[in-house]
């Protein structure tokens, strides 16, 4: 019995195969970590790690991947993931792209944002919000360990922890930080659209 | 001058602009959806029955439609909350425009009216 299934398994499908190579690159040219690809693909990590290979020219970064909760709560890093999530929620919810072509749509609509484009960090060559950042994101809220709240001021949804106080919460938006009320006092003055 | 001019005539201008309007938000709409279904539907906000009712209309039912004399189009941030969010000061223009998507992401479709049974 063990065999015919190991058998069957062994049989790979050249269809799904294929599939599995135009998702993984269109993942590569996001910016996917091997993890990723690992987790969303049937392909091995030897030929995922060569399709990296040719299409960034370069080694695929190694390293675990960035596990922090912690890091989604910060005043610029909420704003991106909130708008990343909103947009991942609604093609989930309203349309029929589902799981992972769903990530990979909503991230490439956050990509156009032209907010996004300004936020671009020029030394690592990344949006704040990178593609594995986002996978992560969607699986922290699949775990449970995230959750959407409502705002009490402006009634838009934000990304906080799980258990977060729902009655009276108050988003980023709606009040900075200190820091960021200043920093954005300064720009107002010689710029309309400043850093973000 | 005035006196001489067709009471019919004062409008037309105007008319014509938002026929145009109506027009090219048709064929927008329908370019996007059928290049991409599901980030079309995200982009416009419309639900599922809107959408495809959309993409399958031919070229003289969209001509009809966008003669009408009103606009066909909607206004998707008509709620007081979300515009008074919008456009309180201590802001950047970057960040209201930030704001201003993710209320859109998270609104719900258009939907069809649904005839009362």
């Amino acid at each position: 019995m063990s065999e015919k299934v190991k058998a069957k398994a062994k049989q790979k499908s050249v269809l799904k195969d294929g599939m599995d190579i135009s998702l993984a690159s269109q993942m590569i040219q996001l910016g996917a970590r091997l993890q990723v690809l690992e987790a969303e693909t049937d392909l091995s990590s030897d030929r995922l790690s060569r399709l990296y290979h040719e299409i960034h020219h370069r080694s695929p970064p190694k390293g675990m991947l960035p596990y922090s909760t912690d890091w989604f709560m910060s005043f610029y890093q909420n704003i991106h993931a909130t708008l990343f999530y909103s947009i991942y929620l609604n093609l989930v919810s309203h349309t029929e792209t589902q799981g992972i072509q769903a990530i990979i749509d909503a991230y490439t609509l956050y990509l156009e944002h032209d907010e996004v484009k300004r936020a671009w960090d020029e030394k690592s060559n990344e949006p704040v919000l990178s593609f594995t950042r986002a996978w992560m994101l969607v699986r922290f809220f699949k775990s449970d360990l995230m959750q959407m709240s409502t705002c009490s001021q402006c009634n838009t949804a934000f990304v906080t922890h799980k258990h977060e106080l729902e009655n009276g919460f108050v988003c980023v938006m709606c009040k900075p930080p200190a820091r960021i009320v200043g920093m954005l006092n300064k720009q107002t003055a010689t710029s309309y659209y400043g850093k973000f | 001058m005035s006196i001489s001019q067709s009471p019919f005539m004062q409008d037309t201008n105007l008319v014509n602009e938002l026929r145009e309007v109506n027009l090219s938000y048709l064929l927008l709409s329908q370019r996007m959806l059928r290049d991409d279904f599901s980030k079309g539907m995200y982009r416009l906000g419309l639900s599922k029955d809107v959408a495809e009712l959309l993409v399958s209309l031919s070229t003289s039912q969209v001509l009809s439609l966008a003669s009408s004399n009103s606009l066909i189009c909607g206004f998707r941030l008509n709620d007081i909350a979300l515009l008074s969010a919008l456009t309180k000061d201590g802001m950047n223009g970057t960040l209201k425009q930030v704001h201003a998507s993710m209320m859109l992401a998270q609104q719900e479709p258009d939907q069809v009216m649904q005839e009362a049974l």
